[in-house]
């Protein structure tokens, strides 16, 4: 008998109070993790998006990289080049706060017709696509096989979430004298000359309206 | 109710509960880690990109460093426990190459072409006096005639050519020649474009110009160069093609459009080139006159042209290379990156390095 009711009470249910200790514990225990759980998506999301972000930044720096790299001087990369033939082949200009750059490159784009030639007329300039709440800008970057002919090329926007876009131009002194002034126009009509190193510097719109700035510097292999 | 029921339910809630809370931790956990792996794959993959575009610009740069001190076509094979340099100076030319150097988890190849091999596509017009010169024209066209293309074709593009490269000055004849395409015939292509008038800045520019298409681009692009300042050819670094048709070129004037080459039948000039491999094989071509009596020897009929002083570049003064250079990092799925870059020697003193011309990064 006494076996048998010991067995029935291990066997039975629990009481209240224990049933009511266990349900607060695991809301209190539940309450805590949900709110983490959330928070850590949260911020994982913002991360990524940083990311992301991050990415395209990276992509465009790494094209305008990719071009200004292979610039050569139009005109002027044979040894019998003549002194008199035009020499628009680098050109940085400020407007407004933005840059714009063009220049003569070797591209190697394999889905536009400069592949031809394989040379190319690059350009790069902010165009407003938004004014309220902040200026909003695409960078848009231009391929004109056909160098010097008006209108012509292949634009496309490499960024639409551009805030600023600035270059700065180094010859070799101002690459030796950190502390020189920024030169933001350059003209190789007038300086018979590649910059030596260009500094490129972008503030880019991040999805939660905050502005991040990424910079490059890159350096021309012909300039040397 | 049952109390052995109400148990049952119990037991029920405990185990949905255990497998919800598991299943949701495992999903989290998976995207968690796939997240990761995906980062550090494109992390890893951009550090290996520019790991090896360094890599590849390091092999522009030695070829820099080793030019001004040492006259590169004059470079024997060596062997070594760090690299090996491999040359060839056959028929098809002189090559020198350093297969594979290995840096950290990497290698780096290098393919050195001498451009003074090639003939100059921008000595066939004087650029101050808008001449023709007419050995390089005769240059060209027996060139691309001894690679098989068709005449009426090179006839067509060597005249576009003069006209892309003449100039439009005061007093200057532009587009002098009526047989080849003019301003006119590509302002009024589909989608236009500007007649250059003045030199080419790479050797694919000839594919803008009337006359040139891709088989012919295929058939001639390697003999052809547009850098050095003159019409001289290497004789220590030509290929065979490229030597018979300079030899055949300096019989003719240089500007007079009818003084054609008495006609000497390819085999002269066949042989001339191959006793000119042969020697060049053994010691180098010093002088003009050590170049002439081994032209002499293979052809007793002197066929020498006395315009050949004019065209002809002795051994260890070739002054522009052109070099590709290739990072290859990582093992497993490994990234190339390649650089095409042409090098002039610096100053006669050799004070000044050597300067890059032209560089493409691929």
């Amino acid at each position: 008998m006494k076996s048998a009711s010991s067995r029935r009470k291990r066997d039975g249910g629990f009481t209240l109070i224990e049933v009511l200790i266990s349900v607060s514990i695991t809301a209190v225990v539940l309450t805590l993790l949900y709110g983490s759980f959330f928070q850590l998506m949260e911020s994982r999301d913002r991360v990524e998006a940083r990311n992301e972000a991050g990415g395209e930044a990276d992509a465009v720096l790494s094209r305008i990289r990719h071009d200004l790299s292979n610039a050569f001087a139009r005109g002027r990369v044979s040894s019998l080049a003549s002194s008199s033939y035009p020499h628009d082949y680098f050109v940085g200009r400020m407007k407004d706060g933005n840059s714009s750059i063009s220049f003569t490159s070797f591209p190697s784009d394999p889905f536009h017709r400069s592949a031809r030639s394989g040379q190319s007329e690059i350009s790069y300039y902010a165009v407003p696509v938004r004014e309220e709440p902040r200026r909003l800008f695409a960078l848009v970057r231009k391929d004109n096989y056909r160098i010097g002919k008006e209108g012509a090329g292949t634009a496309y926007p490499v960024s639409e979430r551009v805030l600023g876009f600035r270059v700065n131009f180094h010859t070799r002194s101002s690459l030796s004298f950190p502390g020189a002034e920024k030169v933001r126009e350059w003209n190789s009509s007038v300086t018979e000359s590649f910059p030596r190193a260009v500094e490129i510097e972008i503030d880019f719109e991040l999805e939660d309206g905050g502005a991040e700035t990424r910079s490059t510097l890159v350096s021309i292999p012909v300039a040397e | 109710m049952s109390g052995r029921d109400a148990k049952a339910g119990q037991r029920g809630i405990v185990l949905v509960t255990v497998v919800i809370v598991i299943a949701v931790l495992s999903a989290v956990v998976v995207d968690f880690m796939y997240s990761t792996r995906v980062s550090y794959e494109i992390s890893a993959n951009g550090a290996r990109d520019v790991q090896a575009r360094h890599m590849a610009k390091s092999g522009i740069r030695v070829l820099q460093s080793v030019m001004n001190s040492a006259a590169l076509e004059e470079i024997s094979p060596v062997s070594g426990s760090l690299y090996r340099v491999e040359s060839r100076n056959g028929e098809e030319g002189w090559e020198l190459s350093i297969p594979s150097i290995a840096v950290g988890d990497g290698t780096v190849s290098v393919r050195i072409r001498d451009e003074r091999s090639k003939v100059n596509l921008n000595a066939l017009v004087d650029q101050k006096s808008n001449r023709v010169d007419f050995q390089v024209r005769t240059q060209l066209l027996e060139l691309f005639r001894l690679l098989g293309v068709a005449e009426e074709k090179s006839e067509l593009f060597v005249a576009s050519l003069v006209n892309w490269l003449d100039r439009e000055m005061r007093n200057l004849e532009n587009d002098q020649d009526p047989d080849g395409a003019s301003a006119g015939h590509y302002a009024g292509l589909e989608e236009p474009y500007y007649i250059k008038d003045g030199t080419l800045d790479s050797l694919e520019e000839i594919r803008m110009i009337e006359g040139m298409d891709e088989e012919f681009f295929l058939m001639v692009g390697d003999y052809l160069t547009v850098y050095p300042g003159d019409k001289k050819v290497s004789f220590s670094t030509a290929s065979k093609l490229v030597m018979m048709a300079t030899l055949k070129a300096s019989r003719v004037s240089v500007r007079e459009r009818r003084n054609r080459p008495k006609e000497i039948r390819d085999g002269v000039f066949e042989r001339m080139a191959e006793a000119v491999i042969e020697r060049r094989q053994k010691e180098r071509i010093v002088s003009l006159e050590d170049a002439k009596k081994v032209l002499a020897e293979a052809d007793s009929g002197s066929s020498i042209g006395s315009g050949l002083s004019g065209m002809f570049l002795k051994s260890g003064e070739s002054d522009f290379f052109s070099a590709t250079s290739v990072g290859v990092v990582g093992e497993a799925g490994p990234v190339a990156r390649r650089v095409e870059a042409v090098v002039g020697k610096g100053g006669e003193d050799g004070g000044s390095p050597a300067a890059v011309i032209s560089w493409k990064e691929r």
